[in-house]
């Protein structure tokens, strides 16, 4: 009877787990909505009429859609040669390249508004080489003026801001593609009757072999442009994108006979946010699909010796764009230096008293290092979670593919990556609306602000893990079951040793991300003491800077984050730079 | 999809369960919960006070015994929204920071209970119906600011809010919406007064300003810092300065001249019907609260030690006795005070506040 227990509990286990897992992740959620839904006092067409005649709502929806497009483009139009250059020539310094162009991607996107800022400010990098973006004479503000959007400088900062953010996804999904194509497959299409000429070569064979990686990428950036708060918040505050609409009314929402007018407003944004979100999100899943992975690869180690060192201006192009790329952080480094003068003059000093304030001085009932460890220890316990959960849904994953239920193992892994595409804000709504409106002991409970961590990071982990742990042969772990070892044992020897870079990688990434979550704890953090690096550069910058110190106190601290994710970024690197390159 | 499933039945589902019922109107009798005095730490809700730094914190913790734990809000309104969240288990002992445009709502929702204490020393003046709920710790008059050097012939100084709806103020008036600013929403209240709390003619005035290109920001520091020209939001990256008159506080060009030598563009702009004083409290949260702790850490925040640093601290006007605005740098000089001493009284209208706001939302936003 035990024997025939045990049975059932082993076949039911990897559907338990996976349940369990999509269950948890999808019940902030749910929850959110149905307390929006039921205290919103609409009926389902008042509610589609209320949602269509809202002139703030549709604004923040064309705004939201219209810049996450145009912005995903210019990524497309600077990321397409960027990665091509980097791929076709050999370059002696390619891992540091390619390390310093994917640094913006784990940037928090607080200390990246904070860069945008400073570059911006008066007396800043672009104003000092003659770009105001807010002058009126400036032909930037003259063309937002011809095409009536006032504020057109900041916008276009922004859209510049979510590009530079972006453009790593385009170097991260197309260069490894081009590098290791073998140039076989280029040679004999070269010999094909039209492919000599430029425009058949573009059409036959790049865009087949590329199209899909750029929709991918595009995809991604859409995406991080349409669900960006921290951004839109700081570059574009006189406008609303669905994200930040929802960050902002969010603190109103969800109380019964209260504040109707932002119950409305969120769970309509919301929704909308959810109808685009899942468009993409389903066109994504459709183009991975349909991908054609299937193509003649060349190590990159072989490759580099049949490449041509690169000419002049494809090292112009390079340094340049490292330029663009380090400008932000640069701009954030040197405004923690200046200080105004405390005078109706125009004019800053440099000065160190902003780093003398914010390590020894009292400018706040909490300091830099009390956030600091916040933060590092929101890290580790997100660390500690989202590994074992991403090996254990893995696990479950493979124990269900064995079983030759692939199609059912396929609908699991699609669910827990949905997450994915779920705006930070959104999740912080699900918490702070649906489970502490459920239960609100939950307020005091110390790792409260984890919770969305994990939540977000997790998908990404998996992304990461699976398909290493697919790669792995079986036989290890039958293996070191017949040797007899110990539960622990068996799983390092059949999967733990070969995956123990990537173990690395994902610990850097959900160090990263966790570090500079912002949305999310935005709406959850509820205790001063728990206030985390990132939320400590909002708490600073949206102070009245009467001040003069204000400001340069914000951007010590955004340095210090910043600080962090480079560390972040140098593990990931050296990690890659032995084991080759983890897809 | 599965979701999108999930959601339009959920729609469904209460419409047809008859759970979409209609808004919950204010208790009329409030029950006040037993206090709990055996705990050693003080919880304390509040916005980001400026005045409430490390040391002032560790003074009274020495002091008192009491472990202080701060618990988050964007500002005024972001309490009143954390209260509601707790209603009847409140998570913090005290909460400081609601002021006279937030406390009715928090009255009609019981969500304070009444205090013990008899402060002493504070400004007669700072006196209303809600003494007995709320301690007032600082002050402050919420009015225009104009910057000075933006008057030329064509646009002259306006004497009445009126003026503003006229062609030469078109585009140049930034205003915080009151639907998530606190002076954003004591303006609109300002308005009301103006009107003699008629809603119509108020909503027709800001219908007016609306066609008159009126700038409606989400909180102060972007009408302030981004909008306005005559602030210190010229030395700010994304200062737009579009805006010659903005709302903020009567005193907000002495502080300017207090951190840039007594200089200022800016100055405040006082009709006689367009000022408020916005008054803000330390108040108990209605639970099973720590009251004694709360007690003595609104006694605390009433000491001269503390209180007369208002000015400078918080960038407000202290409420006690005998204390006034510091003259050095020119803070005093270019913070005038209204004459007429308006308070808005709600009992003159008969929306609610909820109500008033959504009926400004649908002029404004819609």
């Amino acid at each position: 009877m035990a024997t025939v227990q045990h049975s059932k509990a082993h076949i039911a286990g990897p559907y338990v787990l996976l349940s369990a897992v999509l269950f948890f992740t999808s019940l902030p959620i749910l929850l959110a909505l149905s307390q929006l839904i039921l205290i919103s006092e609409l009926t389902f067409i008042e509610f589609m009429h209320y949602m269509l005649d809202h002139s703030l709502l549709m604004a923040s929806l064309r705004f939201t859609i219209l810049q996450a497009f145009v912005s995903a483009t210019i990524a497309m139009c600077v990321g397409i040669p960027v990665a091509w250059v980097l791929s076709r020539y050999s370059w002696r310094y390619k891992s540091f390249l390619k390390s310093v162009f994917t640094l913006p991607f784990i940037t928090p996107s607080i200390v990246a508004a904070a860069g945008f800022l400073a570059l911006s400010s008066d007396q800043g990098i672009l104003q000092s080489i003659g770009i105001q973006l807010n002058s009126p004479g400036h032909w930037i503000a003259r063309f937002g003026s011809f095409i009536g959007i006032e504020d057109f400088g900041m916008i276009f900062l922004l859209i510049l801001s979510h590009a530079w953010f972006n453009i790593s996804l385009f170097i991260r999904y197309l260069e490894p593609r081009i590098t290791t194509l073998h140039p076989d497959w280029e040679m004999q299409f070269l010999l094909l009757p039209k492919g000599g000429q430029r425009y058949y070569r573009i059409r036959y064979f790049w865009l087949p072999f590329l199209g899909g990686s750029v929709l991918t990428a595009w995809l991604f950036s859409f995406f991080f442009a349409f669900t960006s708060f921290a951004m839109i918040r700081w570059l574009t505050p006189s406008r609303y994108s669905l994200e930040s609409l929802t960050g902002t009314f969010g603190q109103f929402a969800g109380i019964e006979g209260y504040r109707l007018d932002a119950t409305r407003m969120v769970l309509a944004s919301t929704l909308l946010q959810f109808f685009v979100l899942s468009f993409v999100f389903l066109l994504f899943h459709f183009q991975r699909r349909n991908m054609n992975h299937a193509y003649k690869s060349i190590s990159e180690q072989e490759l580099f010796k049949q490449q041509t060192p690169p000419p002049k201006i494809a090292k112009a192009l390079i340094c340049a764009f490292a330029g663009l790329v380090l400008l932000p952080y640069a701009s954030i480094l040197t405004s923690s230096f200046r200080i105004r003068s405390s005078t109706t003059t125009r004019g800053f000093d440099w000065s160190l008293d902003a780093w003398e304030t914010a390590i020894f001085g009292n400018f706040d009932s909490i300091s830099v290092t009390t956030a600091l460890s916040n933060s590092l220890l929101y890290a580790t316990v997100t660390i500690c979670v989202v590994l074992p959960l991403t090996l254990m849904v893995s696990l479950a994953l493979l124990e269900i593919e064995k079983r030759g239920h692939r199609k059912m193992a396929n609908f699991f892994q699609f669910m827990c990556i949905v997450p994915v595409f779920i705006s930070a804000v959104t999740l912080g709504i699900g918490i702070s609306i649906g489970l502490i409106s459920f239960a609100p002991f939950l307020i005091q409970w110390r790792f409260l602000p984890t919770i969305p961590h994990i939540f977000l990071t997790f998908p990404f982990a998996l992304r990461i893990v699976h398909p290493a742990m697919q790669r792995i042969d079986l036989r290890f772990l039958e293996q070191a079951k017949l040797l007899g070892c110990s539960f622990l044992k068996t799983y390092w020897l059949g999967f733990g040793i070969h995956l123990r870079s990537v173990f690395i990688v994902v610990i850097s990434l959900s160090f990263a991300f966790s570090m500079g979550e912002f949305g999310a704890s935005f709406l959850v953090v509820r205790f001063e003491s728990w206030t985390s690096l990132s939320l400590l550069v909002d708490t600073l910058l949206s102070r009245p800077k009467f001040d003069p110190i204000a400001y340069p106190l914000s951007m010590v601290v955004a340095t210090i984050l910043m600080f962090f994710t480079f560390i972040c970024l140098l593990i990931i690197d050296n990690v890659q730079g032995k084991s080759g390159e983890i897809q | 999809m599965k979701q999108l499933f999930a959601v339009v039945t959920l729609v469904c589902v209460a419409q047809l369960s008859g759970c979409i019922g209609s808004m919950n109107g204010p208790t009329e009798d409030c029950t006040f919960a037993e206090d709990v005095k055996n705990s050693d730490t003080l919880y304390i809700l509040s916005y980001d006070i400026l005045a409430f730094d490390d040391e002032m914190i560790q003074s009274f913790e020495q002091t008192y015994g009491y472990t202080v734990e701060f618990i988050l809000a964007d500002d005024a309104g972001g309490i009143l929204n954390q209260l509601m969240l707790t209603k009847g288990k409140p998570q913090a002992d005290l909460a400081i920071g609601l002021d006279n445009t937030y406390m009715q709502t928090a009255i009609d929702f019981c969500l304070l209970k009444p205090h013990k204490m008899e402060p002493e020393n504070v400004q007669s003046h700072l006196s209303t119906t809600y003494d007995s709920i709320g301690v007032p710790f600082d002050y402050g008059f919420v009015c225009l600011n104009l910057d000075a050097t933006q008057l030329n012939d064509n646009r002259t100084e306006p004497t009445t809010i009126d003026d503003l709806t006229k062609i030469e103020w078109y585009g140049k008036v930034s205003i915080p919406s009151p639907l998530t600013s606190s002076p954003g929403r004591a303006f609109f209240f300002s308005t009301l007064m103006n009107y003699e709390y008629d809603v119509e003619r108020t909503l027709e005035w800001w219908r007016s300003m609306k066609q008159n290109d009126l700038i409606i920001t989400t909180g102060w520091t972007e009408s302030y810092e981004i909008h306005y020209s005559g602030g210190y939001g010229v030395w700010t990256e994304g200062h737009i300065g579009d805006a010659a008159i903005t709302v903020s506080y009567c005193h907000s060009p002495g502080v300017e001249a207090f951190f840039s030598e007594n200089s200022t563009f800016s100055t405040a702009v006082l009709y006689e019907h367009t000022h408020f004083k916005q008054i803000e409290y330390a108040t108990i949260p209605n639970g099973k609260v720590n009251s004694d702790a709360a007690t003595k850490f609104i006694q605390y925040l009433l000491t001269t030690e503390i209180n007369q640093k208002m000015p400078t601290s918080n960038y407000m006007y202290s409420v006690l006795n005998h204390t006034d605005l510091p003259a050095e740098s020119g803070y005093k000089w270019n913070s005038p005070t209204p004459q007429s001493e308006l308070s808005f009284d709600q009992q003159k209208i008969e929306l609610t506040i909820d109500e008033l706001l959504m009926k400004w939302s649908e002029v404004m936003l819609s």
